[in-house]
């Protein structure tokens, strides 16, 4: 499914999360230990931006806190760490342009379509999203918008993501390793 | 629709896309509206679940009720273009409160229900002095049922429309109601007991 790029900054974005007008919220650790690990892969390769943020958003929506925002680690992989039962639908990613190694010189934002995308977490689990591949589609004039779309691939294979999975939640002192690792195990 | 609803509609839609404004498909106020050789077309479309109150999310300070209708597309016949279509798709669409009744002006001719589209949310995002980007999401149901018109008809009943879908506004199918008993109230009242009303519900195409 084709999506459409929006060359939004992504500062005027952020500021939005970072006053909490949309943004997540910051679980305490027993709070953590009672969610579920949901995790991913976006390979960026062919974006014109890294990857540093990603948030969905709770449905069905409410006025407080509707953002819950993921953790990007490696420039690829998103994870959360206790994310609460509940139906949720990705909102948006973004990250930004680098000159010459050092310059940020432009915020991206990739906006999710307003319908699909969406997950429910109904019990505490390992839920593993999917790997994808960002696939860039040019737009055809001066006034079209370029266009992208998510492509599932095949590898990194759950297995595989989690296993790097595991060693960053242990970076992270998460309380949801021994959940990991057992969902692990039911993966040999 | 008055005229300033289609106005301030295509507006939006011209600031959203950056492009040509879309006919709206016009509104028959009273029996004097309905030309020769035009039909109403009459019926409602709601979501199931329904929409909650708060459940479109529109920028503050946008302030257009149009924002929150539901737009009916049509054409020739099913269709068959991308995901989420262009601007194009307005042409000739109708755009309704969720649950009120359209009373909406066609050709005599069989045409297709393509779609329903709605907003999901509409916000405004700006940074820096000259920096203004908006993002408007909205959800496309299915439709491709056609619509049984025929010379000579006047008024055409074609049903309440029920979008079914999820909570991440998939959609999950459309059922069609004969509401004909309640409908007929409102087209008397509005264009008297002079104009032939007959009920042709919508078709799987």
């Amino acid at each position: 499914m084709k999506r459409r790029l929006s060359l939004i900054g992504a500062i005027g974005l952020l500021f939005v999360y970072l006053t909490g007008c949309g943004g997540g919220r910051t679980l305490t650790k027993e709070e953590r230990a009672q969610g579920s690990l949901v995790f991913g892969q976006i390979d960026m390769d062919e974006a014109p931006s890294n990857f540093q943020w990603l948030s969905t958003r709770v449905i069905p929506t409410p006025k407080e806190l509707p953002y819950w925002n993921f953790g990007v680690h490696k420039n690829r992989i998103f994870l959360f760490d206790g994310l609460p039962k509940g139906s949720y639908q990705m909102d948006s990613f973004g990250g930004h342009s680098s000159f010459l190694w050092i310059f940020n010189n432009q915020d991206y934002s990739y906006n999710f379509p307003g319908q699909g995308n969406g997950f429910r977490i109904q019990d505490q689990g390992v839920y593993f999203m999917g790997a994808f591949k960002y696939k860039a589609i040019k737009g055809k004039g001066f006034f079209t918008a370029d266009k992208w779309d998510l492509e599932r691939v095949k590898s990194p294979t759950e297995k595989e993501l989690l296993i790097e999975v595991i060693g960053l939640l242990k970076k992270m002192d998460s309380p949801l390793v021994p959940l990991a690792e057992k969902h692990l195990r039911s993966l040999q | 629709m008055n005229r300033l609803t289609t106005y301030t509609l295509g507006l939006a839609l011209l600031g959203l896309s950056a492009c040509s404004i879309p006919n709206i498909r016009p509104e028959a106020k009273n029996a004097g509206d309905i030309g020769q050789g035009e039909v109403v077309v009459v019926g409602s479309v709601v979501l199931d679940p329904a929409m909650g109150p708060d459940e479109q999310v529109i920028a503050r300070g946008i302030n257009m009720d149009q924002m929150k209708y539901a737009a009916l597309a049509f054409g020739p016949g099913p269709y068959q273009g991308e995901d989420e279509p262009g601007m194009g798709v307005y042409e000739g669409a109708i755009s309704v409160p969720f649950g009120a009744f359209f009373f909406s002006k066609f050709d005599p001719e069989p045409i297709t229900l393509r779609m329903l589209i709605y907003t999901t949310s509409y916000s405004v995002q700006a940074s820096g002095r000259h920096n203004v980007s908006s993002d408007w999401r909205r959800a496309f149901m299915p439709a491709n049922r056609k619509l049984d018109l025929r010379d000579g008809d006047q008024v055409v009943y074609i049903g309440k429309l029920v979008f079914k879908r999820d909570e991440f506004n998939s959609p999950k199918g459309l059922v069609v109601l004969d509401e004909y008993d309640r409908a007929l109230p409102a087209i008397r009242k509005r264009f008297g007991h002079g104009v032939k009303v007959r009920k042709a519900l919508l078709k799987t195409e």
